[in-house]
């Protein structure tokens, strides 16, 4: 099952794996709440959002794009939940994930046809979003039905609803991008364009795919937000644009496109929520935490560009 | 040979009338008309630049073109797409550049047509499996589960060739399959074409052998500046024909004549250079010497050019330039100098392909005299008028993109660069790779004329005829050291040969290094 260049690709989780093997037993020593039923399922209720979010952004990446605009998307779905799912109730969420959807199509769009670098695509795609979401909800507000609430966050145990659904995230993408011809292009088109052109490739139908999907699943991460704090917020979702890169770079995604593996993300993702958590549990400042995110980034970039370099 | 009977009668296949195509006012292709039939081998032959690439590109789905025809199976074919092509029946096997890095072997090879199971999931296994069959039945030697990043240029080519056979085309395309091949390689390939032949498959190859192109060829069209100059099936052209028709003359005098010269002083010794890649090496240079390397695949020559040129520099030894100890522990130190030197992947090493050819050329030349920091912009334009005329550099203008010119075009603004002012030696790793006739022959009487001046050059070639034709001494080199040294006197092929697969006489050519000249 695992041949080829998934061997090869499977190792870039490792670092990740590692490091969030060795938070969970540091967290464990320290504090001993941390294995209580309240605290997990808490924890599993940050993994999800951060997990969706990361997980779109590892697509982008993996086709050697990226996209900034996930933050903004987020928002905007917590804006949508919060306006409609009083009159609308469930089809609030779909309406939400159409709306991510389509703001990851005019970013594909964008950089396919009108040939804009991604970078600066996904960041003009997410001053719109923002400004859209600003008129939609101009200040934190807006209800979610607490009946959401229940569903998702409602019973405290180790095999909660938001861990299984990350689970379940996470294995559909690694299966998507592992074992079928859309996740075989996607990766060939992220390590060499023009390569992945010559062999038939659409690099249309790559950037609608990944764009779309890493749109649908800030929205996705956005709903679960509005359904955790039972509302809607327009600058709610900011911090997790860097948060997602930070996950995916930490999970062994290269920038550059075409390696890493939805497994590594996941594992980063949870790294990432354990620091926090840690920082939490030990009431440690969100201006130090911020100041350690950035840290760790510079850190996860330094430790695979110095992996790359040597293969060559 | 049995297998390569003239196939006149064959039913056409493929049939292109008056194709014509331009990139803005540069005129690429004009009225080319020409036909394959089915199970025939047809050979495109053409200086760089003449257009047979953009032609390839039209029938793979890479370009459209502007005006004509192709009938494929008596239908119209204008394919939008390389996939489009591969519906179509038409595959392309690419000159080692579509090979992608992060997928194995087998993963390129049978890419897009992966075996699935019922859920559309890639069975690996199968897959590697698959191609362990595909490589025996080619007679290929690939480990499939090596990535494509880690291949050489020859295991890529191989690996085009094999994606392109895997999918059962009916018309094959193989852009200069042999080029980066060993001889023996490249002959494994041309029995392939005989069996796909055989089969029924038809074949339309790039090549600039003519020695393949004679052998394999049921019918030859020769392209010069986007024009047809030659049309004809086998039994009725001869090399000379070809060459006629390549460059509009009878091409004489490929190589300058060179008087043989012995007692100038040494200019450059290396001596017990070692590096990771370099066990022990040791020679020296005249000045004006040209000294040729030679050496089977893969024996050292990558290193060497590499410590020359600084990139990869020798961690022991001694290096002496006129006299002085040197050290050359970067590229920066190699040019100060004194040392040029021009790879031989001149797309990745060489040139920024999508900058014009005026920065590409001026690089050098106009940084040495910026004053207070401004570049002499004047000045450049006159640099790079000069040297589009001395080198014969065929562009629409200085503002065109190098990745748009040929390879012999390309090849032409790396010397353009590195000879901005003239260097005391020269380093030349493949300098004609992919380079037509006539830029061959342009870019050797360049080298004679810089060594009468009294350049020293280091002519590193798997080009028997090219070391033969302009070297005074040829050194072979064998698993990273010098096992033979032969005086243009004694040149042969098979003297060269002999020394290079490392048979005779080796302690011999042990005691000859550096302790020689």
């Amino acid at each position: 099952m695992f041949e080829g260049s998934l061997r090869s690709n499977l190792l870039t989780s490792l670092p990740a794996l590692a490091l969030s093997a060795l938070l969970i037993i540091l967290t464990a020593y320290m504090s001993p709440n941390f294995l209580s039923d309240s605290n997990l399922t808490n924890l599993s209720s940050r993994l999800l959002p951060i997990g969706l979010v990361a997980l779109g952004e590892a697509m982008v990446l993996f086709a050697g794009r990226i996209d900034l605009s996930v933050g903004a998307i987020m928002s905007l779905a917590t804006a949508i939940m919060a306006l409609t799912s009083a009159s609308l109730g469930w089809l609030a969420i779909p309406l939400a994930l159409g709306a991510g959807l389509v703001c990851g199509v005019v970013t594909a769009c964008g950089v396919n046809f009108l040939r804009i670098n991604p970078l600066v695509m996904s960041l003009a795609t997410a001053a719109i979003v923002k400004g859209v979401t600003m008129l939609l909800l101009p200040s934190p507000g807006g209800e979610v039905d607490y009946a959401f609430y229940d569903m998702l966050f409602g019973a405290e145990r180790l095999l909660s609803a938001p861990l299984i659904m990350s689970l379940i995230a996470f294995i559909v993408i690694a299966v998507v991008m592992n074992w079928t011809r859309l996740g075989r292009s996607i990766y060939a088109f992220g390590s060499d364009p023009r390569a992945a052109f010559a062999n038939g490739i659409s690099s249309l139908k790559i950037d609608l795919v990944v764009f779309g999907m890493s749109g649908m699943l800030a929205a996705a991460a956005g709903i679960v937000l509005s359904i955790r704090i039972l509302s809607g917020d327009p600058l709610i979702g900011e911090s997790y644009t860097l948060d997602a890169v930070s996950a995916a770079i930490l999970g062994g995604v290269a920038l550059q496109g075409g390696r890493g593996n939805a497994i590594g993300v996941f594992f980063a993702a949870l790294a990432l929520v354990l620091i926090n958590n840690t920082f939490n549990l030990l009431d440690i400042d969100t201006s130090f935490q911020n100041i350690a995110k950035g840290l760790i980034f510079i850190l996860a970039l330094v430790l695979f560009m110095r992996g790359k370099a040597e293969e060559h | 040979m049995a297998s390569l009977k003239p196939a006149n009668h064959s039913p056409t296949l493929i049939a292109v009338s008056g194709l014509s195509k331009s990139f803005g006012r540069n005129i690429v292709l004009q009225d080319v008309s020409f036909s394959l039939g089915r199970g025939e081998v047809l050979a495109l032959v053409g200086e760089n630049g003449a257009g047979k690439s953009t032609l390839m590109n039209i029938l793979s789905g890479n370009l459209s073109h502007d005006a004509g025809d192709i009938r494929l199976k008596d239908a119209t074919y204008k394919p939008s797409s390389p996939a489009d092509a591969a519906r179509n029946g038409v595959a392309i096997a690419h000159q080692e550049t579509a090979v992608m890095p992060d997928l194995t072997v087998a993963e390129n090879v049978f890419f897009g047509r992966e075996p699935r199971n019922a859920l559309g999931m890639i069975r690996q296994r199968q897959l590697h499996s698959d191609f362990t069959q595909l490589a025996a039945s080619l007679g290929f030697d690939l480990d499939g589960r090596k990535l494509g990043r880690h291949l050489s240029a020859a295991e890529r080519q191989l690996v085009e060739i094999a994606g392109a056979i895997s999918a059962k085309p009916d018309i094959l395309i193989l852009d200069e399959p042999t080029a980066s091949l060993s001889s023996e390689a490249a002959h494994s390939v041309i029995r392939l074409m005989e069996q796909l032949k055989a089969q029924g498959t038809s074949i339309i190859f790039i090549s600039h052998r003519m020695g393949e192109i004679m052998e394999a060829a049921d019918r030859v069209v020769v392209l010069k500046d986007g024009a047809l100059t030659l049309a004809a099936a086998r039994g009725e052209f001869s090399e000379d024909d070809l060459i006629h028709a390549m460059v509009g003359r009878k091409l004489e005098n490929i190589f300058p004549a060179r008087p043989a010269r012995e007692n100038a002083p040494v200019r450059f010794s290396v001596r017990g250079g070692t590096n990771e890649n370099l066990p022990e090496i040791g020679f020296a240079v005249r000045r004006g010497e040209v000294l040729g390397i030679a050496g089977l695949e893969g024996q050292g020559q990558k290193p060497l050019a590499d410590a020359l040129c600084g990139m990869a520099p020798f961690r022991s030894g001694t290096i002496e330039l006129d006299g002085e100890a040197l050290k050359l522990k970067s590229p920066a130190a190699a040019i100060a100098a004194g040392i040029a030197s021009i790879p031989d992947d001149r797309k990745h090493d060489g040139l920024a392909l999508s900058l014009p050819i005026r920065l590409n050329m001026s690089l050098f030349a106009i940084t040495e005299r910026a004053k207070g920091g401004f570049l002499p912009l004047a000045y450049e334009r006159d640099f790079v008028e000069g040297a589009r005329e001395r080198f014969s550099i065929r562009s629409t203008d200085m503002e065109q993109p190098v990745g748009e010119l040929s390879g012999g075009n390309q090849q032409k603004v790396v010397f353009a660069r590195w000879l901005a002012h003239e260097p005391k030696l020269l380093v030349l790793y493949e300098p004609t790779k992919g380079v037509d006739v006539q830029s061959k022959s342009e870019i050797y009487h360049l080298v004679d004329e810089l060594s009468q001046k009294g350049v020293s050059v280091i002519l590193i070639s798997s080009d028997l005829m090219e070391l033969i034709g302009l070297s005074d001494r040829i050194l072979a080199l064998y698993e990273g050291r010098i096992t033979g040294e032969i005086a243009r006197s004694e040149f042969s092929e098979e003297k060269i040969m002999r020394y290079a697969a490392g048979l005779p006489g080796k302690r011999q050519a042990e005691g000859m290094e550096a302790a020689h000249v």
